[in-house]
């Protein structure tokens, strides 16, 4: 496995590879499975492994940089390894050796995990997951169905939440990281959505599915506060997927209209003021986007309220999402009806970021917690609203 | 943590002093806004701080502020009263453009002045010129070793406390074209006599204590000491330091949108009505204020940068003056969406009498009017986007 360590440099390299196989995966939504080993052969997939582990140990801004530029090329393939590579390093920060098992895999076998913390009837609010973990000898049963379970068709490791009721029946979320195994999961539903169509975001049925205790992420009941703690990764990692396709969306339109000429006009398409306006509201928007990012990226991660750091980190998500629609929109606009054809890549890029609305954390819950924690009103009081 | 360096003790303690002096300001302005009396008081108060000197050079015994640190402290005294703030950000401008500018004779003077309590302000507003700065209709006629300055300023904030007024006039010599007929020359208030009066004092719909009033240049005359920069460079020389006047603004509009929410905030919390235990417990007022939150946030991030990462000009000048107007524009228009939502979380009490969300919510209105207005921003930002002079003309097809 070739040694890499300026991801940034690799994911510039692979982008442009990436793009071109883009359009095919999202016509006929299929999962990329020769982008996902060109990751693990240049070694892009081991970027978060700690270095102790035999890893690159990337920081976050190195990952959220080179996922942000694999991305503007392909953003399904980016959105699909992001699972991965967050959710190493969320396993780095928050269970540190006890994954070291899964670090190996990674690094000798090229192993790739997919995260499953969706399921039907939760919505967004993963802390509450349905799917049940029943303690057998040796570890756990595991029942229930998940969904958008991202990257599964090139998984070898599944890293999902479930619930164990506890003596007093109350639920107790936990989480578990296991090698993909033969039986006990099968695909309920493939993937085909609007957007983000080459991820492979299955949905899953669970039914016995073994997880031993050694597979088991931190303790009982603590999935919530591990999650809260190390939500940087996912939320930052996520922001800079969708801040990819933003700028990507902006470099094609400004590339296009520089070239762009009609039979009405004397100059470029480029000359004309509406042009102009829109693509300055793009420049502004992504540079905006970048910012509440890369700020997020470089705040201090060590919060001693998890709760405050999550919400602080889903604010960011957020914005940094809506502006990214935002800028498609506009890149819509300046192109026009041609960017609506499936040769041109706006009309991707238009679908993929309306996937950044949708994906974890949900708006709503967002707005809610944070309008409640600058009220000092108790986030999980019940009833959650005045009546 | 170490010990704080001299210097920067000293810049803690001029926060601290612009954080104390912020709920001062806010209380006057409950108290004048609407009569409109330029905020005087509070020039006084932050000159006596040492406030309007923090960008004396270190070489002058200055603390020589960051332009990071300005932005800071014009939020900082935003939060009490915008007008205070805006004028204030008027001369910390020109103050921090001129500081490392050297071979005039009057730069060491103005300098030695500022950190001596000088209060330094630029109308570069004129009659008819729009907020095309580089094309004055101000003139200025040569007359011997000086210049005779004629024209009408508008715009002259904070000029009831302006000790020294840096003036834009075209030479009228025709040896130079627009806009490289542009100078600029220091006039001393206390020296200039009846070359120089306030021709419309200011009764502004928002900002109303800026003191922002039209002056009357009429055979105003200089020395040729006066003129800041050789014959035609103050174009470039303004160019240069586009970042100054473009975060510094945006930072006064920042502040005030985050003393908006802080009201809004301040006013929900143990809220109640005839229908409502709690108002705060509604989920529209909830959402309003994390939108709010979010929005401060990307502000920010984004001026933050600006002002840390965006503040050399390198060697493409139009380029970087397109650059400066990103957080500028964004920043000024989000300005206004937060208050506008904060003045909807507070509800009908705030169109009361006084209220002092009702005199933000006026104040954010004057953001993107302010140089580079937001249309000019938009131009050069698009233009520079697709490698297009913004200063070619013609400007369209």
């Amino acid at each position: 496995m070739a040694e890499r360590r300026d991801y940034v440099a690799l994911a510039t390299e692979l982008a442009q590879k990436f793009a071109e196989r883009a359009d095919a995966h999202d016509v006929d939504g299929t999962f990329p499975h020769e982008n996902l080993a060109d990751l693990v052969n240049t070694g892009y997939s081991a970027m978060t492994v700690p270095a102790e582990h035999g890893g690159g140990g990337a920081t976050l801004e190195e990952l959220c940089k080179a996922q942000q530029i694999l991305a503007g090329g392909c953003a399904s393939t980016a959105f699909a390894i992001n699972m991965h590579i967050h959710g190493l390093a969320m396993l780095a920060a928050v269970a540190g050796d006890q994954c070291a098992w899964a670090y190996r895999k990674v690094v000798d076998e090229g192993a790739v995990i997919a995260g499953g913390f969706s399921e039907p009837g939760v919505g967004g609010n993963w802390w509450h997951p349905g799917t049940v973990a029943t303690p057998v000898p040796g570890g756990y049963r595991l029942t229930g169905r998940k969904s958008f379970f991202t990257g599964y068709p090139g998984a070898s490791l599944l890293f999902l939440s479930a619930v164990r009721p506890d003596e007093r029946g109350v639920p107790q979320p936990l989480a578990f990281l296991v090698p993909k195994p033969e039986e006990g999961v099968t695909v309920s539903a493939e993937w085909d959505a609007a957007g983000m169509r080459a991820t492979g975001s299955h949905s899953l049925s669970i039914d016995g599915m073994f997880a031993g205790d050694e597979h088991l992420v931190g303790g009982v009941g603590n999935l919530p506060l591990l999650f809260m703690s190390g939500v940087h990764w996912a939320w930052c990692s996520f922001a800079s997927v969708f801040v990819g396709i933003a700028r990507a969306a902006l470099d094609h339109v400004v590339a296009v209209q520089r070239e762009r000429r009609l039979n009405v006009l004397d100059r470029t398409v480029a000359h004309l003021p509406g042009v102009q306006f829109a693509v300055a509201d793009m420049v502004t928007k992504v540079a905006a986007a970048e910012a509440h990012l890369y700020a997020a990226v470089r705040a201090d991660h060590g919060n001693p309220d998890p709760l405050a750091h999550y919400i602080d980190m889903s604010l960011m998500k957020t914005s940094v999402c809506s502006l990214a629609h935002e800028v498609v929109t506009l890149a819509l606009r300046v192109q026009g009806g041609s960017g609506l054809l499936r040769k041109s890549p706006l009309q991707r890029f238009y679908r993929d970021a309306a996937a950044g609305l949708l994906v974890p954390p949900g708006l709503d819950t967002t707005y809610e917690w944070a309008g409640k924690q600058a009220l000092d009103i108790p986030i999980f009081e019940e009833p959650r609203w005045a009546s | 943590m170490g010990e704080l360096s001299e210097r920067d003790r000293r810049w803690a303690a001029v926060m601290e002093a612009a954080r104390d002096l912020a709920p001062v300001f806010e209380r006057r302005s409950l108290e004048h806004y609407d009569e409109g009396g330029f905020a005087a008081e509070n020039i006084a108060d932050l000159v006596a701080a040492g406030v309007t000197a923090i960008n004396v050079p270190a070489a002058l015994g200055g603390i020589e502020a960051t332009l990071a640190e300005n932005v800071e402290l014009l939020k900082t005294v935003a939060a009490g009263c915008g007008s205070t703030a805006f004028a204030l950000s008027i001369h910390t401008v020109i103050t921090a453009s001129l500081r490392d500018q050297t071979g005039g004779p009057w730069h060491e003077k103005l300098m030695r002045a500022v950190a001596d309590g000088a209060f330094v302000i630029g109308p570069f507003t004129d009659e008819s010129s729009g907020s095309n700065w580089t094309r004055p209709s101000t003139t200025a006629r040569r007359d011997g070793d000086g210049f005779v300055l004629d024209g009408l300023k508008h715009f002259a904030t904070g000029f009831d406390a302006a000790t020294h007024l840096i003036v834009t006039a075209a030479v009228a010599d025709g040896i130079l074209e627009p806009p490289f007929d542009l100078s600029a020359f220091v006039v001393e208030t206390a020296a200039a006599g009846d070359g120089l009066r306030v021709e419309r004092p200011w009764r502004g719909g928002a900002l109303t204590m800026t003191g922002s009033h039209s002056l009357r240049l009429d055979g105003l005359r200089v020395d040729g000491d006066a003129q800041l920069f050789p014959d035609g460079l103050a174009p470039l020389f303004v160019m240069s330091r586009q970042q100054w006047g473009h975060y510094c603004f945006a930072a006064v509009f920042l502040g005030l949108a985050e003393r908006a929410y802080e009201l809004a905030v301040e006013t929900t919390k143990g809220r109640s009505n005839t229908a409502v235990r709690d108002v705060g417990r509604l989920p529209g007022v909830q959402f309003a204020i994390a939108r709010m939150r979010a929005r401060l946030a990307t502000m920010n991030a984004l001026l933050t940068a600006y002002a840390t990462e965006h503040v050399e000009p390198g060697e493409d000048l139009l380029g970087f003056v397109a650059d400066t107007c990103v957080p500028k524009y964004f920043v000024t228009a989000e300005a206004e969406a937060v208050v506008s939502a904060a003045f909807e979380v507070i509800g009908g009490s705030a169109i009361r009498d006084g209220s002092r969300i009702a005199q933000i919510w006026r104040d954010v209105k004057a953001g993107p009017l302010l140089p580079f207005t937001a249309d000019q921003a938009r131009e050069f930002i698009g233009k520079q986007a697709f490698g297009i002079s913004p200063i070619e003309t013609p400007r369209w097809m």
